[in-house]
């Protein structure tokens, strides 16, 4: 316990076990570390299993103050090493401890943090540290969670006075901090347990500064006494409307929610197929819509490029319809072929499921939803939903659209905004504000300037991004 | 403008981390082409090695590796917290965490490293 062991130990221990000579143990170990710090200088992060993960942080530079003199000193940034331990590492670690486990404070004066005074949380703390010195004192392994429940059945009953509880807390209290010094010995297995509990007398003592221990506790108990004389009134109250509110809460979370649980979960279960199912579906006929499409798009985005304001309109009117026809074409096709059951099917299947209405309605609406998307989609924007981009595209600026996310979709990187905005500048003025309705057009990348796997590209178009903003 | 910046950073870190994780197998390969061992054997010793010091740690004791720093358990006092949402208090029990502190050559070296950069 609380030994300090050297690499020499280390290699003792490793040549024991692992059957090698001690100097070869310790050239080993040296390795190990060294490689480990080789590599964190090169960059990388080191994963170990059953050790946990080096890694090389930058800590920013920051003002800080010299504690001496008072001066201001700036603290350059620099490097440090974080260490995050193996999960299994942990437990192991953290054996003595495990069988503690997160307990919800029952609090005597209701959950009301925000009306109590700050004084409150003094005698708070005080009467559940003997909850938590309970198991210590008596057997190890007893959970907390045991020693709270009567203290927790006895809070909703409004008809105990309030300052009987505190007495039976500060009682506790008093016992408690007593008779671990008498066990202590006893038991060395304990010896986290004990030295938390020194500790915490000590923490305790050093909060309340008190000069001997009879001392501190008297106040304490006055200070108890003179608080639930206070509170008593108050909390006549709180605990009224606690027995109001806490067995309603207890009923519907119990007893509702096991039942609830098992629907929700199945009903989700069952959407989620059927979400799924409806997106491979839409996909397969947009797959093969796409390659009907195609001569009719090109021509779409021809005629965009050359006609007048006036006629463009009509013509995207034209094409629409054209457009929808031949979707809907297309989608019924896809449909029989594919061996799809129609909507009328399924919603014939949704009857079986025992939240009908629901789900009908929810299905239907899917089912239903990609199929009028597809029909009535401009002929603009289905380019846009494809793989294969039919450059030139025309977007107009929607509601979240900027015009990094743009040029991520279409150019494959971010930095390739600029081009976007220097192709479009006639409309863009300010390119960090692209107002609504915008229409712009997305050029076909020029291969030597926008790919996104050319870190120059990439370079370059931050270069140019870096240009353009100063300028602003 | 800031925006732009913020998407550039985030694009350039992630990639950064995904791409220099040394991992288990590459860290044996490495110690194996440093000492010249057997495959096996070197996994076996790293295997040997981590578990010694989750044992040294397990018990309590700390680990000194001169010339890199110092494997210790810390003691992680109890607290209260509070669920903001609900406003419930929750005991958390005191925990112990193993540690890593660099020792005096690290820091030196670490200090080289931000210098130069």
């Amino acid at each position: 316990m609380n030994k300090k062991l050297l690499l020499q130990d280390l290699a003792d221990l490793l040549s024991d076990s692992g059957k090698i000579k001690k100097k070869e143990a310790e050239e080993f170990i040296k390795v190990f570390f060294k490689v480990i710090e080789n590599a964190l200088f090169e960059g990388d992060v080191v994963k170990i299993q059953g050790l946990g993960t080096f890694k090389l942080m930058q800590v920013e530079s920051r003002k800080s103050v010299n504690v001496s003199t008072g001066e201001e000193i700036n603290i350059k940034e620099h490097y440090k090493i974080t260490y995050t331990p193996d999960v299994t590492l942990k437990d192991i670690v953290n054996k003595p401890f495990s069988h503690l486990e997160p307990v919800e404070l029952n609090n005597p004066f209701g959950n009301k943090a925000t009306e109590s005074k700050p004084e409150i949380r003094r005698p708070e703390k005080l009467t559940t540290n003997p909850e938590k010195e309970t198991p210590v004192a008596n057997k190890i392994i007893q959970p907390t969670k045991i020693t709270l429940q009567p203290e927790r059945t006895t809070s909703p009953e409004p008809k105990i006075p309030p300052v009987k509880k505190e007495t039976v807390a500060s009682d506790k209290y008093e016992r408690k901090t007593t008779t671990p010094q008498n066990n202590q010995y006893k038991s060395p297995e304990e010896r986290y347990k004990e030295e938390r509990n020194k500790e915490n007398r000590n923490l305790k003592e050093a909060r309340e500064e008190p000069p001997a221990f009879k001392s501190r506790q008297e106040r304490i108990d006055e200070r108890e006494r003179r608080q639930t004389e206070r509170r008593s009134n108050e909390e006549k109250l709180d605990n009224r409307k606690e027995a109001e509110h806490k067995p309603v809460k207890k009923a519907t979370s119990k007893s509702g929610s096991n039942k609830g649980r098992g629907i929700v979960i199945f009903v989700c279960l069952v959407l989620l197929i059927f979400g799924v199912w409806a997106l491979i579906s839409t996909r397969q006929a947009n797959q093969e819509k796409e390659s009907k499409l195609k001569s009719v798009q090109a021509i779409d985005s021809a005629i965009y490029e050359n006609v007048p304001d006036k006629e463009f309109e009509s013509v995207i009117e034209d094409s629409v319809k054209l457009e929808a026809e031949i979707a809907a074409k297309v989608e019924s096709m896809a449909m029989t072929e594919k061996g799809i059951k129609p909507a009328a099917v399924i919603a014939k299947e949704a009857k079986k499921a025992p939240l009908q209405s629901q789900i009908k309605a929810k299905i239907q609406t899917s089912v239903a939803a990609p199929v009028s998307k597809t029909a009535t989609q401009p002929a603009v924007k289905e380019p846009a939903k494809d793989s294969g981009i039919n450059f030139p595209v025309y977007k107009t600026m929607g509601k979240g659209d900027m015009l990094t996310v743009i040029s991520l979709k279409y150019y494959g990187h971010k930095a390739f905004w600029v081009y976007l905005y220097l192709d479009n500048k006639n409309v863009i003025t300010d390119p960090n504000h692209v107002p609504l309705g915008t229409r712009i057009r997305i050029a076909r990348p020029d291969p030597s300037r926008i790919n996104a796997k050319d870190p120059n590209c990439v370079a370059r178009a931050k270069a140019l991004q870096t240009k353009i903003l100063s300028q602003q | 403008m800031q925006v732009c910046y913020i998407f550039v950073n985030i694009a350039a870190h992630s990639t950064l981390l995904i791409e220099l994780i040394l991992k288990n197998k590459d860290f044996v390969q490495k110690i194996q082409q440093n000492l010249t061992l057997n495959g096996d054997k070197a996994a076996d010793l790293v295997e040997l090695t981590t578990s010694l010091i989750t044992d040294i740690l397990g018990d309590g004791d700390s680990l000194a590796i001169k010339g890199f720093g110092t494997f210790e358990v810390k003691k992680k006092e109890e607290r209260v917290s509070v669920n903001p949402a609900t406003g419930n208090r929750w005991m958390i029990p005191p925990k112990l965490v193993p540690g890593f502190k660099p020792g005096s050559t690290m820091k030196e070296k670490l200090k080289q490293y931000s210098g130069n950069e």
